[in-house]
C-alpha cells in the first residue's frame, strides 16, 4: 500500500551525500564555478529553481520548496520522481510523547497528505484524524512567520538574526529555566542532557496538561520503577476498561484498535469467537460505545470498583494493599460477572485504567492483571517497556518546582519550548502563569503559533512543523520513529533541536547532523553507517529498538495503601471531569479547520465545545442542548453550554480541553477581518482550562456546583438537532421514529463468545423491513467490466471518525464554519451517524455508522437530475459531473441517504497561497452552486487503472484503497471489485452479517453493511450463556 | 394633499354618484325567473363606458396608491434576486435534507394560483357557464401574471443561475441533452405550455375589446398601440366566424393543460420517493388544490377590483356566489385529500410513510399542518351558509385564508417531507432566513404590479363577451333566455358600433 521506495532512496542519498567531502569534492570537479552557489541557499540560482518551481507547479505559490539538505539542481532528473506524480516518505507524528509512524505524500515538493507508516511495528498503518489533520497545520496561514519581540510593552516583529543576538546574549548567563512540552524525541534528550552539562544552573521541566503521569507512577508503585504497559489488544478475549479510553483517547489507539478489532472479526472464521470488552465510565468514550457491556459510575467511585474486582478477583496482594482492597465493599453483580469473565480466559484477559484514575488505581490494575490474571508473557496481551527519565517527577510537580524557582526571583531567562502553559497549566500559588512569566527578567518562547505564552513572553520565535524538520522519537512499543522534512520550512522557523543547539553549541548545528549523530549508536556494526540510515530514513523506524519486554518487571509491591484508601473514599455531590477533546487534542489543534469542523463522535458538536450532562442531570436541572450552565469549581465559575448525552453518568459533568483560545496577536493590532490573520481558534468555545485547578489536575476530576446558568447558546450539531429530552426520550415522536429504524439501519446482533453464523445470518435478515418483490421501471444496468462496491463493517467501527478526516483531506472538502454548520450545511462526503438503542436512557447502547454515498446500481438522484449532471457510469459509480450541474438539489432532496452536500455558497472563495499548496492537485475544486459528493475516490480507481494498464498487467484486489479505508484504524471499510468473486469486497459482501442499507427501496445501493455482533453475556448472577460455558 | 385628492379621486367620481353601481343581490334563485347576470340599467353602452372609462380616464388615487405600494414592494425582488444571485442560494435558509424551501414552495404556490383563469374562460366555456364572461379577463390575467412568478423560481432556485437555460433542450456542438426521466424537465415543458397557450388565449379574445378601446382613443399613442394590439380587427363577420372558432379550439387546447400542469408539478413530488412525497393521489390532489387557491385568488382580486373601479353591475354577487362554491368544494376536495393521504399511510404499512404523515400532523412542523388544516378546510365551511357565501367581507377574509392556507400546504409538502425522511441522522430544521421571505414577498409585488398596470391599460371585463349575456339583463325573462345562450358572441358588434 505504500509508495514504492526506489525514488526517494536515490533522492535521499543524493542528499546525503551532499554533505560529505566526497560528495562536496565530486560537486566541485563537476561545476568548478558553481558548486559554492549550491550550498548556499541564498543564492540567484537557489532563487530561480525556487521560482521556477512555484510558478510552474502552482501559479506563484510563495514557494515549493525542498528541504535544505537536498537543494541540488536536477540535472538529471531521479529515478523514480516523476513531475506530477505524488511520491510517499516516512516520517514520525508525535504526541503525548509517542510516535506514530507515518507515510506523507508529496505532491511536487508539497505534503498534502499524511497517513500511517504499514511497515512501522507499533503501528497499523492508519491514522487518526489529529495525524491526518496535522497537514493543515503547517499551511495555516495563521501559524508564526517570524520571531517577535514585546518592546515598550508592544509587540514589534523581529528577524531571525536579531534574535540569534539575543539568544547569544542568554547563552552567556547561568540561570536558565527551561520548559518544554514532554517528548520522546531522542535529538532533544541529546541536547537536554548538553544543557544540563552546560548549564549548572540550569533547570529542564516539562509540562503537558494531558499527560500520562498516573499510569507512570501508578506502575512505580507496583512495580518500583515506572513502566509503560504495551497492550496487545488481539490477545484479550476480555477486556475492562476503568475510565480508560484505549481505541481513541489512548496514545496507542491505532495498535490497540486494531487489535481490538481483529479479535471482533474472528467471529467471521470458522471457529467464531467474538471477545467481551466491559466499560466502565463516567463519560461515553469511543471504547464505551463499542463495549459489550457499558457501566456508568462517578470517576470518582471507580477506584473502589477496581478494588472490589480485585477482591472478587482474589487477587494475591501485599497485605497492606490487601487489607484497603478488603474494606471496599462488596461487588455488585456486574463486577461479580467481569471478574468471572477475566478469569475465565486463562490469561487472555486484559484490565486498564485511564488517565483520569490516580496512580494508585494503575499499581491496583497491575496487581490485577500481573497477579490476578497473569496477563503478562508470550502469547498474552501485556508486555512492559521502560520509560524515558524513570526518576522525573510528576509534570505537576515538575511544574512547581518551576514555579518555585520564578517566585524565588533568581532565574535570569525562562525559555518555553513548545509548551502552552498561560493557556493550559493551572495557577500556582494564586499567581497564574502570564504573571509568572512577567515576573522573569528574559523569556523566550519557541512555537509553532504565538499562542498564549508566545504572546506572555518578552520573546516569541517561530519553530517548525513536524513535516519541516529533522528528529527520532520513540513509538509506543519504544522503537525509534525517524522524522524527515517533507518541505523546506515555510517561515524559517528553527526546530527545538536546532534552537537548543543554538544555546548549546559554540557552531549551532542543523536538525539533519544532530539527528545523524544521535541515531549513530543504532547501526548495524557490520554495515555502513550509510547504508544503515538510508534504510532508516526510507523505512521510518530502526528496527528492533522496541525495548518492550514480554514478563513482569517484578513482584507487586506494596506501600500504596494509604493512596489506595482515599482513592477509594466515595465523594458525594457532583464532579465534573476534563476530557481530551476528540478533535483538538489539548488544544493545539484549535486552529485546525477541519479538526474544529469535525463532528465530535459523541455530540456531534462541531466548533465548539460544551458540558455534558445527563439526561436526568437535565432534567433535574430543567436544562435542554445549549442552555447555558453554571459551573463552579473552588470557586472559579465558567458558563457554558449543557448537552445532553445519554449515557453519561448523573452525577458527572464532562467538559472537554483547549477551546476558548486566544491566538490572534491583539497587542500588536494585528488582529483584523482578514481571513488571512484572522486566527480561527479564536472565540471557539470555552476555555475550561479556567475550571482545571492544581487538584483537579492531580485527581482527575472535581467537585463542581451547577446550576442554571444565563440565556441560551447555538451549538452546530450535524446529527441529533431535536434536543433529547429527558422525559420525552420514548414519547417523542421522532426519537421513536429513529430507534424504530435504527434496528434496520444499523443492525445488532447479540451473540455469546462464540456466536452461531447461520444464527447471526437469519437475525440479520430479519432485522429487515419486509417488502414486496423489487421491481424496477428502468432497464437493469449492464456492468462489462468492473464493479465497484464497498462494505462497512459497523462490528469494528468504533466511530472514531478518522476516515471522515481522511475524506477531507483526499477530497479537497471545504470548511464551512460554524453558522454554516449550524444551518446544516457542512460538506463532509462522509459521516459517522450516531445512534443510540435500548430502552434506558441513562445508558442505552451506541452504534456508530459510516455514511457516504451508497452508489446505487437503480440511483434515485441519477433519475431527478434534470440536466443530466449526475450520471452512471460502466462501472456503477455515480458520477458527478460538476461542470454540468446546475444546482437545483433534486438530487439531494431524493437521495434516502442524505449524502450528497451542495455548495451553497462559494466555499473556496480566495485561498491563500499557502493553503492552496495543502490541496489535492488530482481532486477537482467545486465551484459554489454545485452538487458534490463521494466518489469512491474515483481519482485512485482511475490512477490504479492507468498504472495496472501501463504495466500490461490486470487490476488485482487491493489495488485500489479508498482514502476512508485506508485510513481506518480497525479495517471496517474494504472496498473493491464484486466482478471478482474472491475480492475481499466480494467475501465481505456474501457474509451472513451482510445486508444493504434501505434495501426496499430497490435502490441497490453498492455499499453494504456487516452487522454489528454484541457480546454482552447474560446477567443473571449464575446462569451464564452458552458461549462462556464452552469457553469457560 | 387636500388639493391633489380632489383631483386625484379614490374612486372614479362619475361612478360614485352613480346609483347604478350598487350592491344588487341578484342571487335569490327561483326557477321561475332566473336572476340576471348583470345588473342594473346597463345596454351596450354603459358597459363599454364603464369599462373603457377605466383605461381611459384619470387614474384614481386608489390606482396610484396601490400600483405604488406593488411596485414598492416589487424591489423587493430587486435587491434580493441580485443579493441571491451575487452570493448564492446559501442566503436562503435550505440545507442539506431540505434542499428545497421557499423558492420550490413559491414556485407550487403560484403555478397554482395560476389555475383557475384558463379554468374558468376555458373549461366553462366549454360548458357553457356564462357567468364566466364577467370575469374571465381578469382571472385570466391573473393566470398569466401567476405563472410569470411561478417561472420566476426555477430559475433563480438553481445553484447557478446563470446556466438555468441548460434545462431546455438546446442544440449544443457537445450534444448534450437534459434528462428526459427527470420530472423538473417535464415541468419545462408542461410550464412552459401552459403559459405560451394562456397567453394566446387571453390575449385572442382581448382582440375585440382591444378594437374598442383602438376606436375610442383620442390621442396618437392610444391609437398606435391599441391598433398594433388589436391587429387590425375590424368586426367583420368573417372576423367574428374566425375569431369564434379559433377561440373554441383554443379552449379545448387549453382545458387538458389546466389538468396537466399542476398533475406534472405534482410529478416533482410524486415521481421521487421522499416519504410524504411518493404518493399517487398528487395529481388530482394538487389540481383540486390549483382550483381551489385559483379561485380563492380570483376572489381576493376582484372584491376590491369591481369596488375600485365601479364594476359592482358587471361582476355581481352571484358571480361571487359561484366562486364561494367552487372555493368551498374544492376545499372538501382538498380535505378528502388530506384524510386519504393519512389513510393510505397506514393502510400501506409502510413505517416510514407513517412516520412521515404523523410528523407533519405532530411533529416539528406540526403548526404549519395546523394552519394549513385551519384555513383550506375548515375555514371555506363557512359557505355552506349563503349569508356567508354573500358577504362581501367574509368572502374576502375566507380568500385570503385559502391564499395562506394554501401556500402552507405547500410548504407542509415541500418541507416536512424533506426534514425529515429516512434517514434519522441526517435529519434536520429549516429556517427561512430574511432573503427567502424577500422574495416571497417580492413576486407578490410582481404579481400585483402586473396586475395594477393590466387594470390600467387593458380592458379589464371582456365587453364584447358581456354584452352577450346583458339580454339577460335587459330583459331578464326566462323565456328569452335560451334563444340568447351559446352564441352570444354572435351579437353585433360593439366596437363596430360604437
Amino acid at each position: 500500500m505504500i509508495e514504492n521506495g526506489s525514488g526517494k532512496t536515490l533522492w535521499r542519498s543524493l542528499e546525503d551525500y551532499a554533505d560529505t567531502p566526497e560528495f562536496r569534492e565530486l560537486v566541485h570537479k563537476e561545476f568548478p564555478n558553481h558548486a559554492p552557489e549550491l550550498f548556499n541557499s541564498t543564492s540567484r540560482r537557489h532563487f530561480l529553481k525556487v521560482m521556477g518551481a512555484s510558478v510552474a507547479l502552482a501559479g506563484g505559490l510563495a514557494g515549493c520548496r525542498w528541504p535544505r539538505e537536498a537543494i541540488l539542481p536536477h540535472t538529471s532528473r531521479p529515478e523514480g520522481q516523476i513531475p506530477g506524480v505524488p511520491e510517499a516518505y516516512a516520517s514520525c507524528w508525535e504526541q503525548q510523547e509517542v510516535a506514530e509512524g507515518v507515510l506523507v505524500t508529496s505532491f511536487d515538493g508539497r505534503p498534502i497528505r499524511v497517513d500511517g507508516n504499514g511497515d512501522h511495528p507499533a503501528c497499523s498503518g492508519t491514522a487518526t484524524s489529529q495525524m491526518q489533520a496535522s497537514v493543515l497545520n503547517l499551511y495555516d496561514p495563521g501559524r508564526s512567520k517570524q520571531p517577535s519581540q514585546i518592546v515598550d510593552g508592544v509587540s514589534k516583529n523581529a528577524t531571525w538574526d536579531e534574535a540569534m543576538i539575543k539568544l547569544s546574549e542568554v547563552k552567556s548567563a547561568t540561570k536558565i529555566a527551561i520548559l518544554t512540552a514532554p517528548t520522546s524525541s531522542l535529538p532533544l534528550d541529546g541536547m537536554r542532557k548538553k544543557f544540563m552539562r552546560q548549564f549548572k544552573s540550569g533547570s529542564w521541566h516539562e509540562w503537558a496538561p494531558l499527560n500520562r503521569d498516573s499510569e507512570r507512577l501508578g506502575t512505580g508503585q507496583a512495580f518500583g520503577s515506572p513502566q509503560r504497559p504495551v497492550a496487545d489488544l488481539s490477545k484479550a478475549k476480555v477486556l475492562a476498561c476503568f475510565d480508560a479510553d484505549p481505541l481513541m483517547t489512548h496514545p496507542a489507539n491505532l495498535s490497540h484498535s486494531a487489535g481490538w478489532a481483529a479479535m471482533r472479526l474472528s467471529a467471521d472464521d470458522d471457529e467464531a469467537s467474538i471477545s467481551r470488552v466491559y466499560v466502565v465510565e463516567s463519560s461515553y468514550s469511543i471504547t464505551g460505545g463499542a463495549a459489550d457491556i457499558h457501566i456508568t459510575a462517578k470517576s470518582s467511585d471507580i477506584p473502589r470498583m477496581v478494588a472490589q474486582l480485585a477482591k472478587a478477583l482474589e487477587v494475591d496482594l501485599p497485605s497492606d494493599i490487601a487489607n484497603v482492597v478488603a474494606s471496599a465493599g462488596v461487588p455488585d453483580d456486574r463486577i461479580l460477572k467481569m471478574a468471572a469473565d477475566l478469569k475465565s480466559q486463562g490469561g487472555n484477559a486484559l484490565v486498564m485504567a485511564g488517565d483520569r484514575q490516580p496512580p494508585e488505581v494503575h499499581a491496583l490494575v497491575h496487581a490485577i492483571n500481573v497477579s490476578g490474571l497473569g496477563a503478562v508473557g508470550s502469547g498474552k496481551p501485556l508486555e512492559y517497556a521502560e520509560v524515558r527519565y524513570p526518576s522525573r517527577p510528576s509534570h505537576l510537580e515538575d511544574l512547581e518546582l518551576l514555579a518555585t524557582r520564578i517566585k524565588s526571583g533568581e532565574l535570569e531567562h525562562l525559555i518555553v519550548l513548545g509548551a502552552n502553559p498561560v493557556y493550559d497549566a493551572p495557577t500556582m500559588g494564586g499567581e497564574n502563569w502570564g504573571q509568572l512569566i512577567s515576573e522573569v527578567p528574559s523569556s523566550i518562547h519557541l512555537g509553532e503559533y504565538k499562542d498564549e505564552t508566545g504572546k506572555a513572553c518578552a520573546w516569541h520565535m517561530n519553530t517548525t512543523h513536524f513535516l519541516e524538520q529533522w528528529g527520532a522519537c520513540r513509538s509506543w512499543d519504544g522503537t525509534i520513529t525517524l522524522q524527515q522534512p517533507l518541505i523546506e520550512p515555510l517561515y524559517a522557523g528553527r526546530s527545538s533541536v536546532e534552537f537548543m543547539s543554538i544555546l548549546n553549541e559554540d557552531s549551532p548545528r542543523s536538525g539533519y547532523n544532530i539527528t545523524r549523530e544521535i541515531l549513530s549508536g543504532n547501526a548495524d556494526s557490520d554495515s555502513d553507517f550509510e547504508e544503515s540510515w538510508r534504510k532508516w530514513i526510507h523505512d521510518g523506524f530502526i528496527g528492533g529498538t522496541s525495548n518492550t519486554v514480554d514478563k513482569a518487571p517484578g513482584a507487586i509491591k506494596g506501600g500504596w495503601g494509604d493512596g489506595l484508601q482515599r482513592a477509594i473514599q466515595s465523594t458525594g455531590g457532583d464532579e465534573i471531569v476534563f476530557l481530551q477533546d476528540h478533535s483538538l487534542f489539548d488544544g493545539r489543534y484549535a486552529n485546525n479547520g477541519w479538526l474544529q469542523e469535525l463532528p465530535d463522535p459523541m455530540t456531534k458538536v462541531t466548533w465548539d465545545n460544551c458540558a455534558i450532562v445527563s439526561p436526568m442531570k437535565a432534567n433535574s436541572l430543567g436544562v435542554k442542548n445549549g442552555d447555558m450552565l453554571k459551573l463552579v469549581v473552588e470557586g472559579k465559575d465558567l458558563q457554558m453550554p449543557a448537552f445532553v448525552l445519554p449515557g453519561q453518568n448523573e452525577q458527572t459533568i464532562a467538559v472537554s480541553l483547549g477551546y476558548g483560545r486566544l491566538l490572534a496577536d491583539r497587542a500588536a493590532g494585528r488582529l483584523s477581518r482578514k481571513p488571512l490573520i484572522y486566527q480561527i481558534a479564536d472565540g471557539v468555545g470555552f476555555d475550561t482550562y479556567t475550571l482545571r485547578s492544581e487538584n483537579a489536575v492531580k485527581q482527575g476530576f472535581a467537585s463542581v456546583t451547577v446550576s442554571r446558568g444565563d440565556g441560551e447558546y447555538v451549538l452546530a450539531t450535524t446529527q441529533d438537532h431535536n434536543p433529547i429530552r429527558p422525559e420525552a426520550f420514548m414519547g417523542d415522536l421522532q426519537r421513536e421514529a429513529e430507534l424504530d429504524r435504527v434496528g434496520e439501519f444499523a443492525r445488532t446482533v447479540e451473540t455469546g463468545f462464540s456466536p452461531d453464523l447461520a444464527a447471526v445470518g437469519q437475525a440479520v435478515k430479519d432485522a429487515g423491513p419486509h417488502h414486496p418483490p423489487l421491481k424496477s421501471l428502468f432497464p437493469d444496468h449492464e456492468y462489462k467490466s468492473h464493479k465497484w462496491a464497498m462494505s462497512i463493517d459497523l462490528n469494528v467501527c468504533t466511530g472514531c471518525s478518522a476516515c471522515v478526516i481522511a475524506c477531507q483531506a483526499e477530497n479537497n472538502i471545504s470548511v464551512v464554519g460554524k453558522d454554516e454548520v449550524a444551518t446544516g450545511r457542512e460538506m463532509h462526503w462522509m459521516r459517522i451517524d450516531r445512534y443510540f438503542r435500548g430502552e434506558d436512557v441513562e445508558n442505552p447502547e451506541m452504534i456508530h455508522q459510516p455514511m457516504t454515498c451508497n452508489q446505487c446500481e437503480n440511483a434515485p438522484c441519477e433519475q431527478v437530475c434534470p440536466v443530466a449532471a449526475t450520471v452512471h457510469n460502466e462501472e456503477g459509480l455515480n458520477d458527478m459531473v460538476y461542470n454540468r450541474c446546475i444546482g437545483t438539489r433534486y438530487c439531494s432532496n431524493n437521495c434516502p441517504y442524505k449524502v450528497r452536500r451542495f455548495n451553497y455558497y462559494n466555499n473556496t472563495h480566495e485561498p491563500s497561497k499557502t493553503e492552496q499548496m495543502g490541496y489535492n492537485p488530482t481532486v477537482t475544486i467545486r465551484d459554489r452552486g454545485v452538487m458534490e459528493k463521494c466518489t469512491y475516490c474515483v481519482q485512485r480507481i482511475n490512477k490504479a487503472k492507468i498504472s495496472a494498464h501501463n504495466d500490461r498487467r490486470d487490476l488485482k484486489d487491493g489495488d485500489i484503497v479508498p482514502a476512508c479505508a485506508q485510513t481506518c484504524p480497525t479495517s471496517a471499510i474494504s472496498f473493491g471489485d464484486l466482478s471478482d468473486p474472491e475480492s475481499q469486497v466480494a467475501m465481505t459482501q456474501n457474509s451472513h452479517r451482510s445486508y444493504k442499507m434501505l434495501a426496499e427501496l430497490n435502490v441497490r445501493p453498492r455499499t453494504s453493511y456487516l452487522a454489528q455482533l454484541k457480546n454482552p453475556g447474560e446477567m443473571s448472577p449464575e446462569g451464564d450463556d452458552s458461549g462462556e460455558k464452552k469457553e469457560g | 394633499m387636500k388639493h391633489l385628492l380632489e383631483k386625484i379621486p379614490f374612486i372614479r367620481p362619475e361612478i360614485l354618484g352613480n346609483a347604478q353601481s350598487q350592491e344588487i343581490d341578484n342571487t335569490s334563485y327561483s326557477p321561475a325567473e332566473r336572476q340576471p347576470w348583470i345588473t342594473g340599467e346597463n345596454d351596450n353602452t354603459t358597459i363599454t363606458d364603464k369599462v373603457c372609462g377605466i383605461l381611459e380616464d384619470k387614474p384614481t388615487f386608489g390606482w396610484v396608491m396601490f400600483f405604488l405600494l406593488s411596485l414598492s414592494v416589487l424591489g423587493l425582488l430587486g435587491v434580493f434576486v441580485p443579493f441571491l444571485i451575487f452570493w448564492g442560494v446559501g442566503v436562503w435558509g435550505v440545507n442539506n435534507p431540505v434542499g428545497w424551501g421557499y423558492a420550490i414552495v413559491n414556485f407550487v404556490f403560484w403555478v397554482g394560483i395560476g389555475h383557475a383563469g384558463t379554468l374558468i374562460s376555458a373549461i366553462l366555456f366549454l360548458f357553457r357557464q356564462k357567468w364566466r364572461t364577467s370575469i374571465n379577463r381578469a382571472a385570466e390575467a391573473m393566470t398569466i401574471f401567476a405563472v410569470m412568478c411561478a417561472g420566476l423560481f426555477p430559475g433563480i432556485h438553481v445553484g447557478r443561475a446563470w446556466f438555468a437555460y441548460w434545462m431546455f433542450p438546446l442544440p449544443n456542438q457537445m450534444e448534450l441533452w437534459p434528462n428526459f426521466r427527470s420530472p423538473l424537465l417535464w415541468d419545462v415543458f408542461a410550464v412552459g405550455t401552459y403559459f405560451t397557450v394562456s397567453l394566446l388565449f387571453w390575449y385572442m379574445g382581448m382582440v375585440p375589446d382591444l378594437a374598442t378601446v383602438r376606436d375610442r382613443a383620442n390621442n396618437w399613442i392610444r391609437r398606435l398601440a391599441y391598433g398594433a394590439l388589436s391587429m387590425g380587427w375590424t368586426g367583420s363577420n368573417r372576423q367574428w366566424h374566425v375569431y369564434e372558432r379559433s377561440y373554441l379550439l383554443l379552449a379545448s387546447l387549453a382545458t387538458p393543460l389546466v389538468l396537466s400542469v399542476h398533475s406534472v408539478v405534482s410529478f416533482d413530488f410524486a415521481v421521487s420517493q421522499v416519504a410524504g412525497w411518493h404518493t399517487t393521489i398528487f395529481p388530482p390532489y394538487f389540481v383540486a388544490g390549483a382550483i381551489f387557491s385559483g379561485f380563492a385568488m380570483v376572489v381576493t382580486l376582484l372584491v376590491p377590483a369591481r369596488q375600485l373601479f365601479g364594476l359592482k353591475e358587471i361582476i355581481t354577487l352571484r358571480h361571487l356566489e359561484n366562486m364561494n362554491k367552487v372555493i368551498m368544494l374544492t376545499g372538501m376536495l382538498v380535505g378528502y385529500a388530506y384524510a386519504q393521504e393519512f389513510f393510505i399511510a397506514w393502510y400501506g404499512g409502510v413505517k416510514v410513510e407513517k412516520f412521515a404523515f404523523m410528523n407533519r400532523a405532530f411533529g416539528q412542523y406540526a403548526w404549519a399542518y395546523w394552519i394549513m388544516v385551519s384555513c383550506n378546510v375548515i375555514s371555506p365551511q363557512i359557505f355552506w351558509f349563503k349569508k356567508a357565501r354573500t358577504n362581501i367581507w367574509i368572502m374576502f377574509v375566507v380568500s385570503i385564508f385559502v391564499n395562506i392556507g394554501m401556500w402552507f400546504e405547500r410548504f407542509v409538502i415541500t418541507v416536512t417531507s424533506l426534514a425529515n425522511d429516512y434517514t434519522p441522522a441526517a435529519w434536520d430544521y429549516y429556517t427561512p432566513k430574511l432573503a427567502d421571505v424577500g422574495i416571497m414577498i417580492g413576486a407578490f409585488g410582481l404579481f400585483f404590479t402586473l396586475f395594477a398596470l393590466f387594470c390600467r391599460f387593458l380592458p379589464f371585463i371582456a365587453m364584447s363577451e358581456v354584452k352577450g349575456v346583458i339580454a339577460d339583463a335587459a330583459h331578464s325573462t326566462p323565456s328569452e333566455k335560451p334563444a340568447e345562450s351559446g352564441d352570444a358572441e354572435s351579437a353585433p358588434s360593439p366596437a363596430a358600433g360604437s
